[in-house]
């Protein structure tokens, strides 16, 4: 129970800096977005079941706070979260290699879903080839910095204190 | 494992199902709604004051870093604007420098065509620091035809006479240099038989002597002191200096006078050598 209240305050933390602290930090009209990198980290930890919940959740509340059509945000991370955890149980959750790749992937998919939704239901389309030069990429990009950053704490939560260290090595595995 | 399967299928369908529904919500809000739900107010009004304090501190960030980056283009522009003002400040010397070449130029020449002697230009190149200025080097050297023991002047006086020549340049010895005595004597009096010698001051180097002068000679502060012609070096009537001060010796046998130089021979630049007599 408390580990989803901090996981939710979390959240909401990550909306309110998406929001406002990093809209300073603008890369080629692309910004961080930190919900998703919380949600592919979390769902790669916890499961397919809790990963598609958090996303679900994550997801509708960026939907209430950001826009007034309910359901993009939500269903795109849902769908992320909920495939990062079926990844988690093939991948080495404590080599930080695997979920920064992910999360790269990730954005690029989450990016693709939506854009698919709002020009499928809004009508509203933008050209993928700019979209992914300007948008997608640089997203993923700064999505994986954050990811760096972020996992190991994420890591370390989902664990306890039991695991402190996080190898880079695909070579090494170490519980 | 059947259980397991089990599970994952059911987790599947929730999951296709979650989907539907939240393509039926897009469906339906995306239209666009007239009002929110309860639940959507609710959680927007609650946002709002906690999203006002992370934007300001946002615009604070914001604000901080466009403080550095203003810092750095005020920085660049003010380099850039300094290297200007060196090059135009450097520009400015040189037009002065020019400025001030081309009138002593000028006035090198009108004495040129005037002085009545054949007269080469040089520059000067080098001095020598060993001495108070008593050596300077110009740029001319016997391949121009300049000979020892020439004499060398400006259109301000005497400078001293050419005392080692190399093919392309020469020392001159200043008349301020105490191996240099020059014989002159009283421009106004002109008296026949009068001659002194002018030789460096030692009690102050920037200053002449006027010596052996008979004490019946016809002098005072003010007047010019040209060079005699005796001794072969220098021409008759090349200007020398000014009279500052007549003194006695303690016997009264000789006068002598201080005479305070044409020429400022810190400031050389350009000097002319009497390569001989005025060619008509």
């Amino acid at each position: 129970m408390v580990f989803y209240l901090v996981v939710g305050l979390g959240f909401v933390l990550a909306l309110l800096i998406e929001g406002s602290i990093f809209s300073f930090f603008i890369v080629e009209k692309a910004l961080p977005d930190l919900v998703l990198v919380m949600t592919i980290s979390l769902g790669f930890l916890l499961g397919e079941r809790r990963g598609a919940f958090l996303g679900l959740c994550a997801g509708l509340f960026q939907d209430v706070i950001f826009g007034s059509v309910l359901g993009f945000f939500a269903l795109a991370k849902m769908l992320l979260g909920y495939g990062a955890g079926l990844l988690g149980r093939e991948l080495y959750q404590e080599q930080l290699l695997a979920p920064v790749l992910l999360v790269f992937v990730g954005t690029l998919a989450h990016e693709f879903v939506l854009s698919f939704l709002v020009s499928q239901f809004i009508g509203l389309g933008v050209p993928v080839e700019w979209s992914l030069g300007r948008l997608f990429i640089p997203k993923a990009f700064y999505n994986m910095g954050l990811t760096l950053l972020l996992y190991p704490l994420l890591f370390r939560f989902s664990r306890g204190s039991k695991f402190l260290g996080l190898r880079f090595s695909l070579r090494e595995r170490r519980f | 494992m059947a259980k397991q399967n089990q599970q994952g299928r059911r987790s599947l369908l929730l999951l296709l199902a979650v989907v539907l529904g939240l393509l039926l919500l897009i469906v339906f809000t995306g239209d666009g709604r007239e009002k929110l739900t309860p639940v959507e107010d609710v959680l927007l009004a609650l946002f709002a004051p906690v999203q006002t304090v992370f934007s300001s501190a946002g615009q604070s960030i914001q604000s901080f870093f466009e403080a550095i980056v203003s810092f750095h283009q005020l920085k660049t522009e003010n380099e850039r604007l300094q290297a200007e003002i060196d090059f135009i400040q450097n520009q400015l010397v040189k037009f002065l420098e020019l400025q001030k070449e081309n009138h002593r130029f000028r006035q090198l020449l009108e004495f040129k065509q005037s002085s009545g002697h054949a007269l080469l230009a040089a520059e000067v190149i080098a001095r020598d620091p060993s001495q108070w200025f008593g050596t300077i080097t110009v740029n001319r050297g016997y391949l121009d035809g300049v000979q020892r023991e020439m004499a060398v002047i400006t259109d301000r006086g005497l400078v001293g006479m050419v005392c080692t020549v190399s093919p392309n340049s020469s020392q001159v010895i200043l008349v301020t240099d105490p191996r240099l005595p020059v014989s002159a004597m009283v421009q106004r009096s002109r008296d026949p038989g009068i001659v002194g010698i002018v030789e460096s001051y030692s009690k102050d180097p920037s200053f002449l002597n006027l010596t052996y002068l008979p004490p019946d000679t016809r002098i005072q502060p003010g007047d010019a002191v040209i060079s005699s012609g005796l001794g072969g070096i220098f021409p008759k009537g090349l200007y020398i200096g000014t009279v500052k001060e007549v003194k006695e010796d303690q016997f009264g046998l000789v006068l002598s006078a201080v005479v305070e130089p044409g020429v400022n021979f810190n400031r050389l630049e350009e000097v002319l050598i009497v390569i001989g007599p005025a060619k008509d």
